[in-house]
């Protein structure tokens, strides 16, 4: 059976965006293995999309007063709130020519994971197109994707508990969406594990279930390690990218 | 001098949602160029180097051919290339009507 490293990870969002690249990379430069991290924001913190208007997407003065952190992902895609106390996130890093080469194809292959974790406690997810993972019909988890030196980076939200009224709070969404998904606010169209099954997920039955998951969506065996020290360096230095009013404000 | 900034947005069924906006002086000069959205684009600096390329350019529909030539191997999720480009050049032909209007009043 194939063999994927597993790392267990917790850290403040440039870390953990940086980390991410950084393993996209070394990947591409076949320096690390195929790798499963799932990860902790810690602070609880807002990710915007490469494309996305910072001011049009997130709440600025609720996300300041409530010391959310803000960062700009590496990836498209949406703006998303990882609650410390709610949140895990998965990110894949693996070669390209292991997963679809259609995009859509390739967030539902990896996204398989996160199905499967939420399967396994009970809640029957489905993925809907184009990168989100449902449970009667609201979502709990969203992936987005970045390819590299022919590797490929996917990673997503797992909301085994998220704050909804922080989320909702937190994010602003554009109207223009809204009328296409027929519904008139975020709370409408989200949902957590904890509040599907009726009951508080603690993050080490999520972690439990997500390794549990992805064992079973990618048939491969996971072999916990720790981070090299090369890792580390590159993301260190990333990091700084992450950390800047520049990055963050690119699409202001 | 007064600057025409023109913006429009789209968002198709089941798709993601795109911006684009763009600034020219009285004289078609495009000052700024601003593309936003959730999509998706790989890789996502081809889309910075369409506002680069723009920056600094008279607007007109004949750019969207160098444009064309930009992001002929970039794939899109969420928007199809021919929803993005179609986008770009009714902004464009907009901005360029609207500096032409704008230098004649």
């Amino acid at each position: 059976m194939k063999r994927i490293r597993l790392i267990v990870d917790e850290g403040s969002a440039a870390y953990n965006m940086a980390m991410d690249e950084a393993m996209l990379l070394l990947r591409g430069l076949g320096v690390i293995p195929d790798t499963l991290r799932l990860y902790v924001f810690k602070p609880s913190a807002i990710t915007i999309g490469y494309f996305q208007s910072v001011s049009k997407s997130v709440n600025l003065d609720f996300v300041r007063e409530n010391n959310i952190a803000l960062v700009r992902r590496p990836t498209g895609g949406g703006a998303v709130y990882h609650d410390s106390e709610g949140e895990i996130t998965y990110a894949v890093i693996t070669s390209a020519d292991a997963v679809p080469s259609d995009s859509v194809e390739s967030f539902k292959f990896l996204a398989s994971g996160a199905i499967e974790a939420a399967r396994a406690l009970g809640v029957p997810a489905e993925f809907k197109p184009l990168n989100d993972v449902v449970v009667a019909g609201k979502k709990f988890s969203g992936q987005a994707q970045l390819r590299r030196l022919g590797a490929v980076l996917q990673h997503g939200t797992f909301m085994y508990g998220t704050n909804l009224d922080v989320l909702a709070r937190s994010l602003l969404v554009p109207a223009i969406k809204l009328k296409d998904k027929n519904t008139s606010s975020i709370k409408e169209r989200v949902t957590t594990i904890s509040e599907y099954l009726g009951r508080k997920v603690s993050r080490e039955e999520a972690l439990e279930a997500l390794i549990k998951g992805f064992k079973k969506a990618l048939n491969v065996e996971l072999i916990e390690d720790s981070l090299k020290e090369f890792e580390l360096a590159l993301a260190k230095s990333l990091e700084w990218k992450y950390a800047s009013k520049e990055w963050t404000f690119l699409r202001p | 001098m007064a600057e025409v900034t023109i913006s429009k947005v789209i968002k198709e069924k089941g798709g993601k949602y795109i911006s684009i906006e763009v600034s020219a002086t009285q004289d078609c000069i495009i000052t700024h160029v601003n593309i936003t959205g959730d999509f998706f684009a790989f890789p996502p600096e081809a889309i910075d180097e369409v506002e680069k390329y723009l920056r600094g350019r008279k607007a007109a529909k004949s750019l969207i051919d160098s444009i064309k030539r930009l992001i002929s191997t970039v794939e899109f999720a969420g928007v199809s290339r021919e929803k993005f480009l179609d986008l770009l050049v009714h902004v464009l032909e907009e901005v360029g009507r609207s500096c032409r209007a704008s230098a004649r009043d």
